[in-house]
């Protein structure tokens, strides 16, 4: 309950202000800039420079009001300031009269925006900004009709910067939204403001691209057209286009987005668009940002090889065949090695980019209809153990981000690169409330190093037994001090303080995993000394597992993986390609075949697929997973059906279809609907999929009080404005946390402490002393080979080059720098990386992102070790000096 | 009374002889004469050309937004060096127009920001397919082979702007409007 005391714009505790507005009394805190009690208050102020997920910048000067103070020297009359003051940095004061549409105001807004049209260009119908531009939309209410400039316009050249994004300079009226957002959210300084006075430009230094997995933000952010995605360049006016909200398949973070289309076409994916004035928009103050690959990559389903017509074998043939025919072949060929080999011959793959109905009509088909255990989701993971482990760390996730923290302890993970949206909102929190982010691990998060207050690097397979100590620490036993300064290479003096840190957080704190295989062969030692490490800390700490499957989590609370009881007599993802070589799997259903794709040993799975007596999938491409089947099942997309999916902190979202089916592809629920009534099952009559997410509901999260129809209105779960957990915000009005929130489901927290003993907790064995080359850590990387992102009509440009991460202490020693090249040798096979300096690795450790490139991680150990040499990027460029020469 | 037979066969062979002079007819010899119309005339639309060859529209859609038959769709492009079609940065590639639907109300003339899309003369709309009806670019487009001064002549659909009416303003009509 709010204290009735507060008024319920602030939280308790704060300072607060009365001042006047357009003649009403209103409150703020103090601190506050006018422009967002007036925003709070419904009274629109025109501003470009000013948005409330970035600094203040004050340099559009279009927020000017006309101010009163009462003036103490003359019996606190109200007195006029001489100026007006811009709205957007003059912070609140107490009895202030603040007028934003007075004839002054009004002047002054006037009187900015011819400056600001002075050199702009009226190409509006040129402009891909046109529409949803900020500039347009002011001229036309806050703008004079005519124009006083007769002098030529400014002009610039256009540089080819970025791949994906069109710098236009002419268009730009320095607000330096996209500097700010790559310096402060972005976190890289790669855009700039050049040159001086009217010569102003905005462009990135060295004429290099915004490469950041964030970079496609500044399109949002740009009030004009200076700054336009060059996909989406030109393709379609954005009136014209049918907005859908939904959800990323890409971002286990629970991004929403918007995706617009036309004809059945996908143009472009935004975030939520909002209702601005009347019109839905997504350009004006989003405070909610999408990674590139949700932005750029979601346009899959429209590639050339997409199947939307079911196929069935015919002799050597996969042919065409209706829908209702294909899953009466399913049906009956999965019966038919049922009865041959009885029912634990059969095992379902489901992919975990399924919606958790498919995953809940998927176990039920494999529990209920045919009475088998082998059904799995857990593809990506390098041994069952991980698996296993991953489980444990979902059944004790319990965190949220916009509960807030006090501190926050990162484990071992490349979080930017697996869950974009989260590490961002992770460190927007960080950097704004200045609450504390310790990393501890053999290697850390680069992207979050510069908001770290502790970094504590140790070896890899070392990390369960720092935190075994940790764990002893904070409960009062100090003789872990000298041993963990040995484990972490530093003063006991910095231990020290870390462990008072940790004590001294009275609210609520949180621990971060990342379940990513980063070298996830060490995952059954660290979940568990991770979970028991949380116990320790206190009952205000919760614990949130991150994972790059999108639905990773839901599936799991539906239950779309053996039970815990059932290991040893189920066959599991891992245990796949050797279970259909001996012989004991005999027919397989494959939900979404990127499930073999990201399989890590996908040859060896690939092969074994012959064996099979029956062998059929759904899925939406002609490909090499497909194109073997005895049923081709053609599955509706993404953007053409619903469902809901489950992000890290255990939050539900929408996906919608946007246009309706396509061809003849049918969603994955009512196959499975189909295929089990054909067997004979009664209870599976769903007549829509929100039938079957009421059934689903009702049986992992009885209390939940949101809706099927809720869900897609509920929340924006990439925002930023969390900076200020229980405090004010912007978008109060359009959700109910209760909409979309699981907490108290009981496929949460289970509560149960984890004990972890000493075996477990023992650091893994590392190669002699001696030994020159480094030790090889790994992980999924998003812009990596994707069974998806590979059908994405730009994927050249969304797929990063190879590149290893390494510390500075190692480049020293190197001579290498960042961008250098350099030569991997991993089992004997050698592949050309780039070099990346961050402190990301702990010494003496490589950081290699999977699947970048198309190098094979597979049949690696924990502790593996690779050499490293380093080609100078001058020595390159004199080689290719000669070459042309 | 022979007054009046006089008087009446005065006014037949008066109207006999302005016909055999051609004088005051009211019919024409269509289709080989057309009618000149005025020029407020809302015919079949035509797609007009910078006097350099270039075309007018830059595929801004606004033609398409303002419809009220939604009876225009467009698919716009970027210009390139080898390929320069309009004299903007984009242009439409794909620009039709569904002449069954159309109600020649003239509003995408009005809305179009480059004067490209303008309403012709022509009332000759009879088609033998209904496909026929859709209008697509090459169909409206001025045609640009000869130059820009004697266009006129080559254009099948306008009658009320001949080239000797046209003499004065050599070239675009808008063009020379802009540049006084």
């Amino acid at each position: 309950m709010a204290d009735q005391s507060v008024h319920p714009a602030l939280k308790p505790g704060d300072e607060e202000i009365k001042l006047v507005i357009n003649g009403k009394e209103v409150v703020g805190k103090k601190g506050e800039t006018i422009i967002s009690v007036a925003a709070r208050e419904d009274y629109y102020i025109p501003h470009y420079c000013w948005h409330p997920a970035l600094s203040v910048a004050g340099n559009c000067r279009l927020c000017l009001v006309e101010i009163h103070l009462p003036n103490p020297r003359n019996d606190n009359k109200l007195a006029p300031l001489p100026k007006p003051a811009i709205a957007c940095q003059t912070p609140i004061t107490e009895g202030m009269h603040v007028f934003t549409d007075s004839q002054l105001a009004k002047e002054c807004q006037e009187g900015m925006m011819e400056f600001l049209l002075v050199n702009h260009p009226l190409d509006c119908p040129i402009c891909d900004r046109g529409g949803e531009c900020m500039l347009q939309r002011y001229s036309m209410e806050y703008g004079t009709p005519h124009t006083r400039m007769r002098d030529p316009k400014r002009k610039y050249l256009k540089p080819e910067a970025d791949p994906l994004i069109d710098i236009e300079r002419n268009r730009c009226i320095m607000c330096t939204r996209c500097v700010r957002f790559c310096d402060e959210v972005a976190g890289e300084h790669v855009m700039g403001v050049f040159a001086r006075g009217s010569d102003n430009y905005i462009g990135t230094f060295g004429q290099g691209p915004v490469a950041n997995i964030l970079s496609g933000n500044v399109i949002d952010l740009c009030p004009v057209g200076c700054l336009t995605s060059k996909p989406f360049r030109f393709k379609a006016r954005v009136w014209e286009l049918l907005q859908t909200q939904s959800t990323s398949i890409w971002d286990a973070s629970g991004s929403k987005v918007t995706h617009w289309t036309r004809n059945g076409r996908l143009y472009r994916t935004t975030p939520p668009s909002r209702k601005y004035h009347g019109v839905y928009t997504v350009n004006e103050d989003t405070e909610e940002f999408i990674d590139n690959i949700t932005r750029f990559g979601s346009d899959f389903p429209s590639h050339e090889n997409r199947w939307d017509e079911s196929r069935v074998k015919f002799g050597e043939n996969l042919l065409p065949a209706a829908f209702t025919e294909a899953v009466r072949r399913v049906a009956t060929g999965l019966k038919k090695v049922a009865d041959e080999h009885g029912p634990d011959s059969l095992a379902i793959l489901v992919s975990p980019r399924s919606s958790m109905e498919e995953g809940y009509l998927a176990q039920k088909l494999a529990r209920d209809v045919i009475g088998t255990e082998n059904i799995d989701w857990r593809v990506s993971f390098q041994t069952a153990e991980a698996a296993e482990a991953a489980a444990q760390a979902f059944q004790h996730a319990n965190g949220d981000l916009e509960d807030g923290f006090d501190a926050v302890v990162v484990l071992n993970g490349d979080y930017l690169h697996s869950v974009p949206a989260f590490a961002m909102r992770l460190k927007e929190h960080a950097r704004l409330t200045g609450k504390p982010i310790v990393q501890i691990g053999h290697h850390h998060d680069a992207f979050l190093a510069p908001h770290s207050k502790y970094k504590f690097h140790c070896a890899p397979g070392s990390t369960a037994k720092a935190l075994q100590l940790l764990s002893k620490g904070v409960g009062g036993d100090t003789s872990v001090v000298s041993e963990l300064a040995k484990i972490f290479s530093t003063e006991s003096s910095r231990v020290e303080a870390l462990i008072t840190l940790l004590k001294g957080v009275e609210g609520r704190g949180l621990v971060l995993q990342s379940l990513e295989d980063l070298n996830g062969l060490l995952l059954p030692n660290e979940v568990p000394a991770a979970l028991a490490f949380v116990g320790a800390l206190g009952g205000g700490w919760k614990y949130i597992p991150t994972l790059r499957d999108r639905n990773a989590f839901g599936l799991h609370a539906v239950g779309a993986q053996p039970k815990a009881d059932a290991e040893g007599k189920s066959v599991n993802a891992r245990q796949l390609a050797d279970a259909i070589e001996d012989g004991t799997i005999k027919g397989l259903l494959v939900l979404g075949a990127d499930a073999l794709h990201h399989s890590p040993d996908r040859e060896r799975l690939l092969a074994s697929l012959g064996k099979l007596d029956f062998y059929a999938v759904s899925d939406l491409f002609d490909s090499d997973y497909t194109r073997i089947a005895d049923v081709y099942l053609a599955a509706a997309s993404h953007l053409e059906k619903d469902g809901t999916f489950c992000d890290v902190e255990g939050n539900l979202a929408r996906l919608a279809s946007t246009e309706g089916l396509v061809g003849g592809a049918r969603p994955e629920w009512e196959m499975l609907t189909g295929i089990a009534t054909i067997m004979g099952s009664d209870n599976f009559a769903y007549e829509t999929v929100e039938d079957v997410f009421k059934e689903m509901m009702s049986v992992i999260a009885p209390d939940f009080k949101g809706t099927f129809k809720k869900l897609l209105l509920a929340g924006p779960r990439n925002d930023n404005s969390i900076k200020d957990p229980g405090g004010a915000r912007t978008h109060t009005k359009d959700y109910n946390p209760g909409d979309y929130r699981t907490d108290g489901a009981h496929f949460r927290w289970t509560g149960e402490p984890v004990a972890i003993d000493d075996q477990t907790a023992a650091p893994r064995s590392v190669p002699e002393s001696g030994f020159d080359g480094f030790l090889l850590t790994w992980g999924e990387h998003v812009q990596g080979d994707d069974y998806h992102l590979n059908h994405a009509s730009i994927v050249e440009l969304l797929q990063k080059a190879p590149y290893v991460e390494l510390n500075p202490v190692d480049a020293v020693k190197l001579g290498a720098e960042t961008g250098d090249r350099g030569t991997l040798d991993i089992n004997g096979e050698s592949y050309e990386v780039e070099l990346k300096v961050c402190e990301g690795p702990a010494p003496g450790v490589v950081y290699l992102p999977a699947g970048l490139g198309g190098i094979k991680l597979s049949g690696l150990t924990d502790t593996q070790a690779v050499k490293l040499e380093v080609v100078k990027s001058n020595a390159l460029a004199e080689a290719g000096a000669g070459n042309t020469a | 009374m022979l007054v009046d037979f006089l008087k009446g066969s005065a006014l037949a062979l008066k109207h006999m002889g302005n016909f055999i002079i051609g004088k005051g007819n009211v019919t024409l010899e269509y289709p080989e004469v057309k009618r000149e119309q005025p020029a407020f005339f809302r015919g079949r639309h035509r797609l007009q050309r910078y006097r350099d060859g270039l075309e007018r529209c830059v595929g801004c859609s606004l033609c398409a937004a303002v419809c009220p038959s939604e009876a225009i769709y467009l698919e716009a492009a970027e210009n390139t060096d080898e390929n320069q079609v309009s004299a903007g940065e984009r242009y439409a590639e794909i620009y039709q127009i569904h002449l069954l639907r159309c109600i020649f109300c003239g509003f995408c003339e009005e809305a179009c920001p480059e004067n490209a899309i303008v309403m012709g003369a022509s009332y000759e709309l009879a088609m033998n397919k209904r496909t026929d009806f859709i209008a697509e670019k090459d169909d409206m487009l001025d045609p640009a082979e000869k130059g820009f001064g004697d266009y006129h002549e080559y254009d099948p659909y306008i009658s009320h702007v001949t080239p000797e009416s046209d003499k004065s303003a050599k070239g675009d009509p808008w063009a020379v409007k802009a540049e006084h």
